[in-house]
């Protein structure tokens, strides 16, 4: 019994261990950054993710596109009005996130109700609104799992530096973005 | 805009064979004596 009990200790342990795990860290000195910009000790990165899920069936497109819907969304307007209808000018003040993330794990439900419309379809259903047997590419719409808005937000009076876009991939790990390319190319 | 600035930049996937992450870093530097917070 007092086996047992150890044990049920021990995986409750592990669980709050793994519920407790810190947040994936979205700001971080930018010396931290791998191939850091020079003279970065006084500077920060704010690191913003989005992330496509793996479809129900592979497919290819040569020349992907992000569909009509998609493409009339005015991210960077749509997300900084449902900011600026939460946060007040101090709370903005010193504010530097990874929006994106924060709406796409849910994080900041406060923000993501200001968000209507399109918009809000695409974040509520994670980039990827198709099922299994609608899902191929001559469906029409299959292009709503191909794209999905990154973004980054800083103080307005920051003095930005510089940026970087990277690509990770759940098979390859991260992928080979050549400095100033907007293409990142599959990994080895 | 309203004393914060956006970044957005849109990550286009051309497979769905497995998750994909896209990622935006932005360095910047802050005004002298004020930190960065993440929280809103």
């Amino acid at each position: 019994m007092k086996k047992f009990v150890l044990v049920l200790l021990g995986l409750m342990t592990l669980g709050l261990c793994a519920s407790g795990s810190p947040r994936q860290v979205t700001i971080i000195r930018a010396c931290l950054v791998r191939d850091a910009p020079t003279n970065c000790e006084n500077m920060w990165a704010v690191i913003a993710r989005v992330r496509l899920p793996k479809q129900p069936v592979a497919t290819f497109a040569a020349r992907p596109w992000c569909g009509s819907k998609f493409g009339g969304i005015d991210w960077g307007r749509t997300v900084a009005d449902a900011i600026l209808a939460e946060a007040d000018r101090d709370t903005l003040e010193n504010l530097a996130m990874d929006v994106s993330g924060a709406l796409q794990k849910r994080l900041v439900p406060q923000i993501a109700r200001h968000i209507r419309g399109d918009a809000a379809s695409f974040i509520e259903n994670n980039f990827s609104k198709l099922t299994p047997k609608a899902w191929s590419l001559s469906s029409p719409g299959y292009d709503l799992a191909l794209c999905a808005p990154v973004i980054a937000a800083v103080p307005a009076d920051a003095t930005v530096t510089g940026y970087r876009l990277r690509a990770w991939d759940e098979n390859r790990g991260e992928m080979d973005c050549t400095a100033g390319s907007i293409e990142c190319a599959p990994g080895p | 805009m309203g004393g914060i600035t956006l970044y957005t930049a849109i990550f286009v996937n051309w497979s769905t064979d497995w998750a994909r992450e896209g990622r935006l870093i932005i360095f910047f530097e802050m005004p002298a004596g004020r930190v960065p917070m993440s929280q809103i």
